[in-house]
């Protein structure tokens, strides 16, 4: 059976979230973002200053930023345990897997894209950090496509011993989709709560995405146990 | 409801969904009254730009709103009969509150002010619009409880789905009253 492949891909998601979230938080060094009130001269400094240790995790992100596909490989596997006929719910959330995916690509791929030419005008540094920030902070909603799925058949499955969804993660994933939509804010203000490294932009989808992903893969991982032990 | 029967109305696991919003919203309210100790004669003078009418007469609304679905839960639970028009009721009170929402915005915005004005006005659109989401995605579900409580055999099979949207609903509504209180009355 598949039970063993999917533990795989779920430790493998699990542990190239750790290394992504390593070198994104002391290399690239942007946890938290900047404030969005530095100048283009401040910005332009930081990349020159710190152009080389950017760069290297601009590489480290790229090697480990898609850990999202095999995590939603995954999860949609598992709802299609559930679903009968077409499996509709699966294949939307792994298509909302996939899409998050990219989103959590580009900043580095971006911040790299900035620190790539020191050289350059300051201004034009500026754009490319402000489109990272952004594309950061405010693409969390893409991920509903992936929750809502998961919502939809913990609500309406029928008993089985062996499904990772018990309702109440349906309710969980409901929340967390809520307050991702926060997160789009980030476009609006510069200062205060709502700013791109404010607290419910920031820190609230930062902090519920690793709780997420870690409940995720848990009932993952504990069901695909069951699953197996049922199989043999 | 006898006391040695007692049981959580919905379902437990919706009470995961009904805290978690009410501990982000706490958090809300908490980050609210920060902005006003450090800004205090800012948010004094914004205060008295809101219309209080229109904040007043939302809150009537929604008050209005609950009692309606309260009364629908009711008859559908205790006194097996339907209760389509009741989930009307909330949902026509709802739709008012949406409407004068969008005047009090239009009016802010026609008087030149946006989101960008100062920090009482980022918090009051921004919290306020969020909540306004709540109200929208709550106008579906209380328009998914009308339907089924047209037909009460199918309504009382729905039980546990209809007091969980209720339930919903007075967390949309026990969340205006707070921002209300916060926005509109407190100094």
């Amino acid at each position: 059976m598949s039970e063993r492949g999917q533990r795989i891909m779920i430790w493998w998601g699990m542990i190239f979230l750790v290394i992504f979230a390593l070198a994104y938080g002391l290399l690239i060094g942007f946890m938290p973002l900047p404030p969005a009130t530095w100048t283009p001269d401040q910005i332009a400094a930081y990349y020159s200053a710190h152009s080389q240790q950017i760069l290297i995790g601009a590489v480290i992100c790229s090697w480990t930023g898609a850990f999202a596909v095999p995590l939603a490989t995954v999860f949609a596997i598992q709802l299609a345990r559930l679903e009968e006929g077409v499996p509709v719910w699966s294949i939307l959330s792994f298509a909302g897997g996939i899409l998050m995916s990219m989103f959590l690509v580009f900043p580095p791929i971006l911040w790299g894209v900035a620190a790539y030419t020191p050289g350059r005008p300051h201004e034009i540094t500026a754009v490319i950090h402000e489109m990272a920030n952004l594309t950061l902070a405010t693409t969390d909603q893409f991920f509903i496509f992936q929750m809502i799925p998961i919502t939809y058949i913990s609500l309406t499955q029928k008993i089985d011993a062996n499904s990772p969804f018990p309702r109440w993660l349906g309710y969980f994933n409901l929340w967390v989709a809520f307050m991702f939509e926060m997160g789009v804010f980030g476009f609006v203000t510069k200062t205060g709560p709502f700013a791109w490294n404010g607290l419910f932009v920031y820190w609230c989808p930062l902090i519920l995405f690793g709780a997420w992903l870690s409940t995720m893969s848990f009932m993952m991982l504990k069901a695909l146990k069951r699953q197996s032990s049922h199989a043999s | 409801m006898q006391a040695n029967t007692r049981r959580v109305p919905g379902e437990a696991g919706m009470w995961v969904l009904i805290l978690g919003d009410l501990l982000v919203f706490s958090i809300f309210f908490m980050t609210f009254l920060y902005y006003r100790a450090t800004e205090h004669a800012v948010f004094a003078e914004a205060h008295h730009l809101l219309n209080q009418r229109f904040g007043l007469t939302n809150t009537l609304l929604l008050l209005t709103s609950s009692l309606f679905v309260a009364m629908g839960v009711h008859r559908v639970r205790d006194t097996h009969k339907p209760a389509y028009p009741l989930f009307v009721g909330g949902i026509l009170c709802g739709l008012g509150f949406v409407v004068i929402k969008g005047f009090e915005y239009s009016e802010k915005f026609a008087s030149g002010i946006t989101i960008n004005t100062n920090d009482f006005f980022m918090l009051y659109f921004v919290l306020t619009g969020i909540h306004l989401m709540h109200v929208l995605v709550g106008l579906l579900i209380l328009s998914f409880l009308a339907a089924s409580s047209r037909d009460i055999e199918k309504a009382s099979g729905r039980l546990m789905l209809i007091e969980g949207g209720a339930l919903f609903w007075h967390l949309v509504d026990l969340l205006w009253i707070v921002l209300f209180a916060l926005f509109y009355l407190v100094l």
